[in-house]
């Protein structure tokens, strides 16, 4: 998605006035000259002259860029659907690690990610599988990262 | 000299050699995964060192590490995903190598740069030890300041494109450093309230949700993608780098130095040297306008300059047991544990001791030549592997990688969150250095200030009251000002011309 | 009943770890707050692999960190107390209360042990003027405001207890500048650059910079004498002081553990404390060795919490 200088120079002018105002309200800290709110809150008052720089800037253009230009990717509905799952599976693996356990959740992310990109119906199965043994071997038993067992629990080694 | 001696009878020992090329292999690996950095390497295998004799223990954290720094190179020269921070500084510049088919050029100039920069750092190290800890001692926060502002000015030079998107860039990584508590007042700043975001956002979730996870999602949207990366050009990885070295020796020699300097300092570890290695680079090219395009020059210079860095950081360490970066603060515990006190007394005491750790950092950085080309060997392959195939599993390496930091899935959101603001970012020609830049010196910037203004109640002239202070100072605003002197000076001259 | 069935439930009652007596019956998780790598993380690692040989199942360490230990405690006490996740529980937990980072406090554990306690040490540059801790009491009186301290954030161990020293000897907590800094290390290391004058730490802390001549030890906080420096003088030899604080590290389980459970884990604790090795560890090292049972541990951290949320409320550090 591509926005305009306008567009991203509003956006930024509203995040930076928005952390300068609230940088405001931090307290004095007891025994210091410089408060907790002096940084956070130059850095908003940058953004916003940041921002206002780049609106004059796209104010200026010719022939002005249109607002809001999408990707071809985001106007064909198959790409769009495979980029919201990229984002969904990594959500899905982070409510359902800890409940389910690493096996299930990195099984299913791998076979949804495989069978929307297009990977050959009969080897996503074994791919997700051999993966999942793979990583879950070298970060667990070699790394010795606690990767939670969820329903696995009694099967834990 | 019968302690040089005892210390290669000491290291030439099957059992160590042994743990030397397990713990070469393993720093390989963590270093090559994004988000499992050349600190986690080394903190995994405290618990290993529990067990071993003090020399062995030394030896696979200075050889794990080693490796680490440069495998981090490799995933971000292949895939523009960078193993570890202190690659991030030049990971687009090494991808833009690969993609004009210069994927072995780039990573054997790498590997045999950070070999250079290791062994320069080394040298230093075994010389002049005593000399540049006392050095590094003279360095209070005004100095730091200095210097940190001095880091910043690199995004400048860094950022390809307009600067002010460079700007913009540079300010998102500053105010996401401001996150937490952990700042000089101890406030909490935008936490909304939650305990997770005390202690601040991270660099490595941060990072690898920047870089990676943002290039797997322009996959998933990318309609006519490439089905493969480009693989060609992967044959001889050694070709034509000795006359490479001859021709970028300056970069080379420079970013060590500059590495070794930042290195020993407290504080300042491989990833800054990175970042201020690839600034001057650029800054001082003849060819600067080439940076960006998949230019080697930036590329050696930073790559000598990360690996000068790790073996620098063992000076503060050793002489007074000070942690020059955040590996050596672990093994100073090992030390103590292993009865290698540091200090000056380590030298009288326990020479033999001390020349095996200096014999193991040879030693690590020569073994990075066949291991590192080995690597890179088998590097390659993820190339061949279909993008439908690999771009899922990166992603759960990802996760898995983001959730091993802290052991908690609140890093996987926060990975998944800048994976979404860089692919918005990129979008819209925001370059995504300079972020990564601001979060890595934002905190010590303010610290710095805050601590420098309370020492000297408020008067800012004492800035430049302490002699290496006030020379940092001058050095730091005449960069700054360069342009415009040059600039003043052409027109003089302009001027002076049209008047004869 | 069906065959099948049957065996399941005969399965169930084998696998099912109804009975505290046979606790444990499978790996306990313990939770270290800290990263990994650091000095809570070795105490918790010695201590981990000694219970582990005494419980006879796996005990493996998991650094939670984040949040600057909140992360890693609130995942000890918010965990099932069924013995299966214990941690370290460190000196911050009774201090971030207090400033309102979190609601967690002592009272939040079952405690199992004190194994650890580092007191305050008062160090200065090793060419500073002041060769005692009277001297230098004497000369913050005179000059208030002028000597600056580092050695920890604002409102830290360190920072708290130098300012319970100069209230208890009566002289404003504002008479020493507090210049924050991240961790004990970058204190020390501005210490000697010459950016401040005093360094309130532990002894293991600022061993190295003492043993290497470039820092001096004025006296240590505590009724004992240092375990690194017995000839540091105590608080109470310097300046007729028994004001005490310092850094400690305890073994905690979450609240409500049956009482079974915490009685095995605080014998297992109490003999692993004793252990030769523990001893040998905590002396490499350089940390203080020093045991509270359950009961004594809980009356400490009441006490500790206490003295901090008084002392940071004078400082106006409480929320």
């Amino acid at each position: 998605m591509r926005v305009n200088d306008i567009v991203s120079g509003t956006i930024l002018l509203l995040l930076g006035a928005a952390v300068a105002a609230h940088a405001l309200g931090f307290p004095a800290a007891h025994g210091q000259t410089i408060g907790p709110g002096v940084f956070p809150g130059s850095i908003g008052l940058g953004l916003v002259l940041a921002g206002a720089l780049l609106m004059r800037s796209g104010w200026r253009q010719t022939p002005r860029a249109p607002a809001v230009e999408w990707d071809e990717g985001l106007r064909q509905p198959r790409f769009a659907a495979n980029g919201a799952l990229v984002i969904g599976t990594v959500i899905f693996y982070a409510l359902a690690v800890e409940r389910v356990g690493f096996f299930p959740s990195a099984f299913v992310m791998l076979a949804v990610l495989f069978l929307a990109f297009g990977v050959s119906r009969r080897w996503i199965a074994p791919l997700a599988a051999a993966v999942t043994f793979g990583l879950h071997f070298a970060f667990y038993s070699l790394l010795s990262v606690p990767l939670p067992w969820g329903w696995l629990e009694r099967f834990a080694w | 000299m019968t302690h040089v001696l005892e210390a290669f009878q000491l290291v030439l020992d099957p059992g160590v050699l042994g743990t030397v090329l397990l713990a070469a292999l393993f720093g390989l690996f963590v270093g090559a995964v994004p988000g499992l950095t050349a600190t986690m390497a080394t903190a995994l295998l405290v618990p290993v060192t529990f067990l071993m004799a003090p020399v062995p223990a030394i030896a696979c954290m200075v050889t794990a590490s080693a490796m680490a720094i440069f495998a981090g190179d490799i995933p971000g020269a292949l895939l523009r995903m960078p193993g570890t921070p202190a690659s991030a500084a030049y990971c687009e510049e090494a991808n833009a190598m690969t993609r004009k088919g210069q994927a072995e050029r780039v990573l054997g100039a790498s590997l045999v740069c950070s070999v250079v920069g290791g062994l320069f750092g080394i040298i230093v190290l075994v010389t002049t030890a005593p000399l540049l800890a006392e050095f590094a001692l003279q360095f209070s926060s005004f100095e730091y300041f200095w210097l940190v502002l001095l880091g910043l000015t690199c995004a400048v030079f860094i950022a390809p494109g307009r600067p002010l998107k460079g700007m913009v860039s540079l300010l998102i990584g500053l105010l996401i450093a401001t996150v937490g508590f952990e700042n000089p007042a101890a406030y909490p700043r935008f936490t909304f309230g939650t305990e997770a975001l005390m202690s601040g956002l991270q660099l490595t979730p941060v990072m690898i949700g920047m870089f990676a996870v943002s290039e797997v999602i322009r996959h998933a949207l990318a309609p006519a993608g490439p089905a493969h990366l480009p693989a060609r050009g992967m044959g001889r990885i050694f070709r034509g780098q000795g006359t490479l070295l001859r021709q970028q020796a300056v970069p080379v020699l420079r970013g060590s130095a500059l590495g070794t300097a930042i290195g020993a300092l407290p504080g300042a570890g491989a990833d800054i040297a990175a970042w201020i290695a690839y600034g001057i680079s650029k800054r001082f090219s003849r060819t600067p306008e080439k940076f960006g395009t998949g230019h080697i020059e930036g590329v050696v210079e930073a790559g000598a300059a990360n690996n000068s860095a790790l073996a620098a950081a063992w000076i503060p360490a050793l002489v007074f047991g000070i942690p020059g970066d955040s590996i050596t603060a672990i093994v100073i515990g090992v030390l103590y544990m292993k009865g290698m006190n540091p200090g000056p007394t380590l030298f009288i005491e326990n020479p033999q001791n001390i020349y095996a750790v200096f014999i193991v950092f040879l030693l690590a950085n020569l073994l990075l030549l066949p291991l590192g080309w080995m690597a890179i060997k088998l590097a390659k392959n993820v190339l061949r592997v279909p993008r439908r195939v690999l771009m899922p599993i990166i992603l759960l390496f990802c996760v898995v990688g983001a959730f091993a930091i802290n052991n908690s899935v609140f890093d996987v959101g926060v990975m998944l969150a800048f994976g979404l603001l860089a692919f918005g970012l990129e979008a819209n020609r925001f370059p995504i250095a300079p972020t990564i830049l601001g979060l890595v010196l934002g905190g010590m910037l303010e610290q710095n200030l805050v601590t420098s203004l309370i020492k000297a109640d408020g008067n800012p002239a004492a800035f430049f009251a302490r002699p290496l202070a006030a020379g940092l100072g001058v050095a730091t605003i005449l960069i700054w000002l360069s342009p415009l002197i040059r600039r003043a000076l052409r027109r003089r001259t302009a001027a002076a011309t049209v008047l004869h | 009943m069906t065959r099948p069935s049957l065996a399941f439930l005969l399965l169930a009652l084998v696998a099912c770890p109804c009975r505290a007596a046979e606790y444990p019956t499978r790996p306990i998780t313990f939770i270290v707050p800290w990263g990994a790598g650091g000095g809570t993380d070795a105490v918790g690692r010695i201590m981990a692999s000694l219970l582990e040989r005494d419980l006879g199942r796996p005990v493996n360490v998991v650094n939670r960190t984040g949040g600057s230990g909140v992360v890693g405690h609130s995942a000890i006490a918010h965990a099932r107390p069924d013995g299966y996740t214990i941690g370290i529980l460190t000196v911050e937990i009774a201090m971030m209360h207090h400033q309102g980072l979190t609601r967690l406090d002592g009272s939040s554990f079952t405690p199992l042990g004190l194994v650890n306690l580092d007191p305050t040490a008062i160090q200065v540059r090793a060419d500073s003027p002041y060769q005692t801790l009277g001297d230098l009491m004497n000369a913050i009186r005179e000059q208030p405001g002028k000597l600056k301290a580092s050695g920890t954030a604002r409102g830290g161990i360190w920072h708290v207890s130098l300012c319970g020293l100069l209230r208890e000897q009566r002289i404003a907590p504002e008479a020493v500048v507090w210049v924050p800094s991240v961790g004990n290390a970058a204190g020390l290391l501005d210490l000697v650059a010459g950016g401040v004058d005093i360094v309130p730490g532990s002894h293991p802390e600022g061993r190295s910079l003492i043993d290497a001549g470039r820092v001096r030890s004025l006296a240590i906080l505590d009724d004992n004498p240092s375990q690194l420096y017995p000839a540091v003088p105590t608080g109470a030899q310097a300046i007729g002081t028994r004001w005490s604080m310092g850094a400690w590290r305890g073994i905690g389980a979450p609240k409500r553990l049956p009482k079974p459970i915490a009685e095995r884990l605080q014998a297992a604790v109490k003999r692993a404390y004793d252990s030769r090795e523990f001893a040998e560890f905590m002396a490499q090292r350089g940390f203080g060795r020093k045991w509270a049972g359950p009961e004594e541990f809980a009356a400490f951290m009441a006490r500790e919490d206490e003295q901090m949320g008084e002392i940071m409320r004078a400082l106006g550090l409480a929320r």
